[in-house]
């Protein structure tokens, strides 16, 4: 598959082919910083860097065809780490004061990933917005399947507590 | 069991993919971050391994440079090149390139402060250029400092490892030499334009000068021999990745096994041989490589013999310093002023430990050479303690090294590797490149 020759030769420290690696996955980098910072400006901010922190660990990567993955679990850490820097925070109500239009539904389940843990949180993001296979999760965090799974189901878990709190699970 | 919570995901997935990417803005981060890493990489690579070997003059008389009678005329008939007569070396590198048209004499000069800077002539290539210059001024040159100099390429500076002597000459008011630059990473040159930028300083007063010229020649592109075999010595495995040739110097890019248990410091021995076993010798005076670290790729720079074309090219590897990986280098706590680890063998004796000095003795590591035992410290934190001054003394029975690091970068304990040491791996390799 292209995609991995490519990022085989990225790994190998080919300067052309770490850009071609950005270009391929930069939609989906975006999205990701997109997801967690929730504003263009502090996204794009997130490229630049995570751009830089990539090129300077691109040769550590043992798996090619996880690049995607170790790429967008380089931005979720930046992201999760800006995040923990300005304690930003959007909590509905807030954010229906400025006047912010967006879908409730949406809203209360991105306060609700946002009470995970930091783990919780890229698993969930890897898991159902990236549709990363458990296998490839696992392998990548060197732990057994099952143990993602069942940390994926905890992680339910606490949305479905989280939002039934906050009583809107009978909305969908 | 979550089928209602998965199916909240995923609408907010498909809500996320209606985000508008600015392309154009992203396409400008991705760019930005590149070129820092890039930067980052090289001030590391600049600072990283960059290790360089002198020649001890313990006899009284010069010998870097002498000329052959012969060679010296050859030279000298050459237009501009007679002033350089006395800088050229015996190196059959050098005497190629002359004969081969590859000095190319430039003549632009710049007039300032009643001092006038010309650059005389060049030999470039992908790796470096040495410049040729004359300084002149209707006064004594007694006092005159050399503050810095960069060469540019359209306008950007070439990264470089620059060496040049010491501004003390004959003559009192000129001053004829040559300025060495070796590029921290193979150059893609965007024109043929360049500028030297040299400044220097008299009597408190600085004088900036800026000479802009243009190659009229070819640059001479390097012969890559891409070898990627693995050779072994004395359990040892080294990756011989490429073999590059240029004009100025050959380029042999080697690959540590991380597996190896030995961390390989230096080769004290490395020489390329023709089909007739003739040596286009190792060692030049000056920068002989660069390495990123011990594991990833490190290239070595041998003399060159670029315009001869053998039949068959050998690589020979022997004498090579190394030392257990455990025990590879000193782990010195200044506060307590106490050396906490250093290789068991004790042929480095630590004389004493100061606030940010530490003073060693050995005995010489090879007659007639002084080796820089070592190139920068780690902290406790993992951040690099620059090493500013590694003075060496001594005799060809007694060494001492007395290295100084930044003060302000310690914190205890502070790691310092060596990158040379008088301990070997026995044995010896010769792969074929051609």
């Amino acid at each position: 598959m292209e995609e991995v020759e490519i990022a085989k030769r990225a790994i190998r420290g080919d300067d052309q082919a770490f850009l071609k690696v950005m270009q391929l996955y930069k939609d989906t980098l975006y999205r990701t910083a997109f997801a967690f910072l929730k504003n263009e400006h502090d996204a794009l901010e997130a490229m630049q860097e995570v751009t830089f922190r990539a090129y300077q660990k691109i040769h550590t990567v043992k798996e090619p065809s996880y690049m995607k993955t170790w790429l967008v679990r380089i931005m979720m850490n930046y992201c999760q780490d800006q995040l923990k820097k300005s304690k930003r925070y959007s909590s509905s109500e807030m954010l229906q004061e400025i006047g912010f239009r967006e879908d409730a539904i949406h809203l209360e389940i991105n306060e609700a990933i946002a009470s995970l843990s930091n783990v919780e949180q890229q698993l969930i993001f890897l898991k159902y917005f990236q549709n990363t296979k458990i296998k490839e999760i696992a392998e990548l965090e060197k732990i057994p399947e099952g143990t993602v799974k069942s940390r994926l189901h905890k992680a339910l878990k606490s949305l479905r507590n989280f939002l039934s709190e906050k009583g809107d699970v009978d909305r969908v | 069991m979550y089928e209602k919570e998965e199916e909240m995901l995923h609408k907010t997935k498909k809500k996320l993919e209606q985000v508008v990417v600015p392309e154009q803005l992203i396409n400008n981060a991705i760019q930005q971050g590149i070129f820092q890493a890039k930067v980052e990489k090289r001030k590391r690579k600049k600072t990283l391994w960059a290790f360089s070997i002198a020649a001890i003059l313990i006899l009284t008389f010069v010998t870097s440079i002498r000329v052959s009678p012969a060679f010296a005329s050859a030279i000298s008939t050459l237009p501009g090149m007679e002033r350089f007569v006395h800088l050229i070396q015996v190196d059959k590198g050098i005497k190629a390139i002359v004969e081969n048209d590859y000095y190319e004499p430039i003549g632009e000069s710049q007039d300032k402060n009643d001092l006038t800077l010309t650059v005389d002539g060049i030999i470039i290539d992908e790796t470096g250029a040495e410049i040729f210059y004359t300084l002149a001024a209707p006064y004594s040159l007694e006092n005159m400092d050399y503050q810095g100099v960069k060469l540019l390429n359209d306008g950007q500076e070439l990264i470089a490892s620059t060496s040049y002597n010491p501004p003390d000459q004959e003559t009192e008011n000129r001053k004829v030499d040559e300025l060495s630059f070796v590029f921290v990473e193979t150059e893609q040159f965007t024109s043929n334009n360049f500028e030297v930028q040299f400044e220097v300083k008299q009597a408190n007063k600085t004088t900036l000068f800026n000479v802009p010229f243009t190659i009229k020649n070819e640059i001479k592109a390097g012969k890559v021999y891409t070898i990627n075999e693995t050779v072994e010595i004395d359990g040892q495995h080294i990756e011989v990745k490429e073999i590059t040739l240029y004009p100025l110097r050959v380029a042999v890019t080697l690959e540590f096994d991380e597996q190896n248990e030995m961390k390989i410091l230096q080769f004290e021995d490395m020489r390329i041989e023709d089909e007739n076993g003739e040596v286009w010798s190792s060692i030049r005076n000056g920068i002989t490589g660069f390495g990123e670290n011990q594991d990833k790729e490190n290239t070595y720079f041998l003399q060159s013999n670029y315009f001869k074309e053998p039949k068959e090219l050998y690589l020979k590897l022997d004498k090579v310093q190394a030392l257990p990986k455990e025990e590879s280098y000193l782990l010195v706590d200044f506060a307590k002023k106490e050396i906490l680890e250093q290789p068991s063998d004790r042929k480095m004796e630590v004389l004493n430990v100061g606030n940010n000095t530490i003073e060693i003795k050995y005995h010489p590591i090879r007659e007639d050479y002084m080796y820089s035992l070592f190139s920068q410290g780690e902290n406790a934190k993992g951040e690099i303690v620059e090493i500013p001054t590694q003075g060496n003394r001594g005799n060809n029975d007694e060494q001492y090294t007395k290295i100084t690091l930044d003060e302000k970068d310690i914190i205890n304990p502070v790691k310092i590797d060596f990158i040379a040491y008088p301990n070997y791996l026995d044995g010896s390799v010769s792969i074929q490149i051609k």
